[in-house]
């Protein structure tokens, strides 16, 4: 529990340095944001009377510090570009993001492991060989290509999905699955290979351990072995990648967004830097901050459950 | 004084492909439309300039007062009758009395003006402050009339289409100041659709208003308006199903439906179009040689077939054949290479050139046949992408460009389309062009009441353009719609927008 706190705590500055950072980067980018408020034929006088309201004149770190204590009370500012409140624009598009992100990592898992189990214990032999193939062929087809595919031949030749858009799952839940199936199995079948060929790695070398030699020589079952005995101290690696996964994928899933057209938080942000929306940019990276720490968090917690050693 | 009340002819655009006979309208269903951009609200101070989702929507919740029929006539909806006054100072309006808005409070001529001069506030309205530049105010004669005054006599004022401005988004009185910064993503319209549901960068949904004043012409029950970014998913979409008209697509995706047959496919030919604005304050463009020079390099064939795919008209006016400005024989120059290189060779200098282009696809083809057309005659030609939005239009507005792809607007009088961009003195002159001529034919045009003498005095600018060339002419402003065969009465779209109001759904 104590560990817990302190990994927690430490949370705090790496937020607070990361906003830091991106306020100071924001600052430097070219153009006025004034001018994209008024229009850029506005007089200077007008300007500048903008930027004393907004206080754009004081020092940056005053400024920061104005920011943070607003952000610190849940306001965010206001989209420059629609005039929605940040902190509403972020949550509606990061529970796009986190469900999309669950089931494409849920779905990557459930190929990931027993193929990884499978060709990690058939090492070298035509089955690991043909699985090892399947998985550099998907990650040689960009996701450009395999979304298109997925798109045409599930929505539209036989018309089992909606081919783009997205349902809240408070509005139709059953609808919100469907929406999500082909953008998750997209993006699930480009985090396949990695998992796969992770835990496979750890299972060959697991499988040279002498506990394993142990079981067997008990006699037990190979799917009693490699289930009960070497899955578990195999599991570090590969939760290791899934932490890196899920925090890229809550903000990088930019291309399965657009081309599935799903409101997400990696579309917002990038949108919002093209339009120069700084306030959308600082509250986006932010939270994508804090997405980046809580999933490190939970992948060190993880460490100790699976590995009690880790905990002393 | 003049009566511009039940019909005014106005010539405009053409409408192919939509063979739909005088079948009696159905009611109910829901209409999905996919389109490509974020519907940014519906405040003028805030979104200053509409993208075309935005606009598609703002017009189910605040029609035109007057509306176009397929025969080229305007005929008034929302208004009585409208009277300009014998000196062109002023336009009195009125208006039916039986308007509601969403919300169900009566659109009066109180809520009209409070609008009006709300955007005239000289300290907030400088993104589109060109626009309203005529305006002096908006009185209320009664509490359902009004009277529009302007700062000098203003013959545009005589068109029914000049009402059909993205400004006129006007909301109920006291609104505004009651909502703050909400007023833009909830917005209250008079018009036949009202938003039940809106999600940023996703959809907005619209229901019938219970308060509109003719219920017999709200056919659909539900329209939803989907945001799917990318063009290829769009018109999968609509292979799936998942949605019934898809709008803003690509000449080739158009070219390719109406060959499958499977799809209605209506492409509206506008005025305005793509230009290829030179910056006329930098050398070598400053020089009217270098500009012919690159006018005659361009082989308006191979951008009409590589580019447009053979689905726009090249522009040899701004107006076009099917407008009543449309100025034939106006001198615009032929692709002639020895011409070029000839201009060239007289100006006795190197020229070197960079085109600014959007980062896209088609931005980047661009740049390349361009490029292509410019290098075969001599010229040093280079093309930078940038990407479309603030960044590339702050670099045009800023001047820091030598020659870039730029757009003039379809609308429905030439003084919206060419005072501000080709005025010597105007601020949103971009080219920097400087001639006399080309501004007493706009002063002209501006101020004169006699629609003949207008009409002279823009082709004579016409003629000058293709004289000084400050931008080279393109694609005609063509604006594509591929649906599903079960969808009727598909809009006409001015300016782009699809006006989905009066569409309805066979089954």
């Amino acid at each position: 529990m104590r560990r817990v706190a302190w990994k927690a705590l430490y949370m705090i500055p790496v937020a607070l340095t990361v906003t830091l950072v991106t306020y100071l980067l924001l600052n430097l980018l070219p153009g006025d944001v004034t001018a994209l408020m008024l229009g850029d034929e506005a007089p200077k006088a007008a300007i500048e009377q903008t930027r004393q309201a907004l206080h754009l004149d004081d020092p940056v770190l005053l400024r920061y510090g104005r920011w943070l204590l607003a952000a610190l009370g849940g306001d965010l500012g206001r989209s420059y570009i629609t005039g929605q409140q940040v902190a509403e624009a972020l949550g509606e598009r990061f529970m796009v993001s986190c469900q999309l992100m669950l089931m494409a990592q849920g779905l990557a898992l459930l190929l990931a492991v027993p193929t990884g189990i499978l060709a990690g214990y058939r090492a070298g032999r035509p089955i690991d060989r043909l699985l090892t193939g399947a998985a550099f062929g998907i990650v040689s087809l960009p996701i450009f290509v395999q979304s298109m595919l997925l798109m045409i031949v599930f929505a539209v030749v036989l018309r089992w999905l909606p081919s783009t858009g997205y349902v809240e799952f408070g509005d139709d839940p059953w609808g919100s699955l469907r929406s999500l199936v082909l953008p998750a199995v997209a993006i699930g079948l480009a985090e396949w290979p990695a998992l796969m060929r992770v835990l496979r790695s750890d299972i060959i070398a697991t499988l040279q351990e002498d506990f394993i030699l142990l079981a067997r020589s008990k006699g037990l079952p190979p799917g009693h072995v490699l289930f009960r005995h070497a899955l578990r101290p195999s599991c570090l690696s590969i939760v290791t990648v899934i932490g890196l996964q899920i925090a890229g994928l809550i903000n990088g899933a930019l291309i399965v967004e657009t081309i599935f057209a799903l409101p997400g938080l990696g579309r917002l942000l990038v949108e919002a830097v093209h339009a120069r929306d700084l306030l959308i940019v600082q509250g986006a990276v932010t939270l994508i901050a804090v997405i980046y720490v809580v999933a490190n968090l939970g992948v060190d917690l993880l460490y100790a459950a699976i590995d009690p050693r880790i905990r002393r | 004084m003049m009566k511009t009340g039940l019909s005014i002819a106005v010539a405009f655009g053409l409408l192919a492909g939509v063979a739909q006979a005088a079948e009696a309208p159905k009611r109910g269903g829901t209409l999905r439309i996919g389109h490509g951009f974020e519907v940014q609200g519906f405040d003028p101070f805030t979104i200053a300039t509409p993208n075309l989702a935005t606009g598609s929507v703002a017009s189910l919740m605040w029609p035109r007062s007057y509306q176009p029929t397929r025969d080229g006539r305007w005929v008034a909806r929302s208004i009585i009758d409208r009277v300009v006054a014998d000196d062109g100072l002023s336009m009195r309006w009125r208006w039916r009395e039986d308007i509601k808005f969403s919300n169900g409070e009566p659109f009066t001529a109180h809520a009209v003006a409070a609008h009006w001069n709300r955007l005239l506030d000289p300290a907030r309205n400088y993104a589109f402050a060109k626009y309203v530049s005529m305006l002096k105010e908006t009185a209320v004669i009664d509490d359902y009339a009004t009277e529009t005054r302007y700062r000098f006599p203003y013959p545009p004022a005589y068109l029914a289409g000049r009402t059909n401005t993205f400004l006129g988004l006007v909301m109920p009185l006291g609104y505004v100041e009651k909502m703050g910064p909400e007023v833009n993503r909830k917005p209250i319209g008079p018009g036949p659709y009202m938003i039940s549901d809106w999600k940023q960068g996703s959809t907005v949904t619209l229901v019938r208003n219970p308060h509109y004043w003719d219920k017999s012409r709200q056919y659909l029950d539900k329209i939803v308006f989907k945001q799917i970014p990318n063009l290829q998913a769009r018109l999968n979409a609509l292979k799936a199903g998942d949605i019934d008209v898809a709008v803003s697509m690509l000449e080739k995706q158009v070219a390719a439906a109406e060959g499958a047959g499977e799809f209605q496919v209506v492409r509206f030919s506008a005025s305005g179009g793509a230009i290829t604005m030179m910056n006329t304050a930098k050398p070598p463009l400053d020089d009217i040689r270098v500009r012919r020079a690159i006018a005659h390099a361009v082989d308006r064939d191979v951008v009409k077939k590589v580019i447009y795919a053979n689905q726009r008209q090249m522009m040899t006016d701004i107006w076009g054949p099917t407008s009543q400005w449309h100025c034939p024989n106006v001198g615009y120059p032929e692709y002639d290479p020895d011409r070029a290189k000839a201009l060239l060779k007289d100006y006795g200098k190197p020229v070197k050139i960079t085109l600014t282009t959007g980062a896209s696809a088609l931005g980047l083809l661009a740049g390349q046949v361009f490029q292509s057309f410019w290098k075969k005659v001599g010229i040093e030609a280079d093309f930078r992408q940038v990407q479309v939005g603030p960044q590339y239009i702050g670099e045009v507005v800023r001047g820091q460009y030598d020659i870039a792809f730029w757009r003039i607007s379809d609308l429905v009088d030439p003084d919206y389309q060419v005072y501000t961009p080709f005025l010597s003195s105007s601020g949103g002159n971009f080219s920097k062009i400087k001639s006399a001529k080309l501004d007493a034919a706009l002063t002209k045009g501006r101020e004169s009441r006699d629609l003949a003498a207008r009409k002279r005095a823009y082709c004579d600018f016409m003629v000058e353009y293709n004289k000084q060339l400050p931008a080279l002419l393109g694609g005609r402003n063509t604006y594509f719609v591929i649906a599903r065969k079960g969808v009727m009465n598909l809009p006409m779209m001015h300016q782009g927008y699809f006006r989905a109001a009066e569409v309805w759904l066979r089954d």
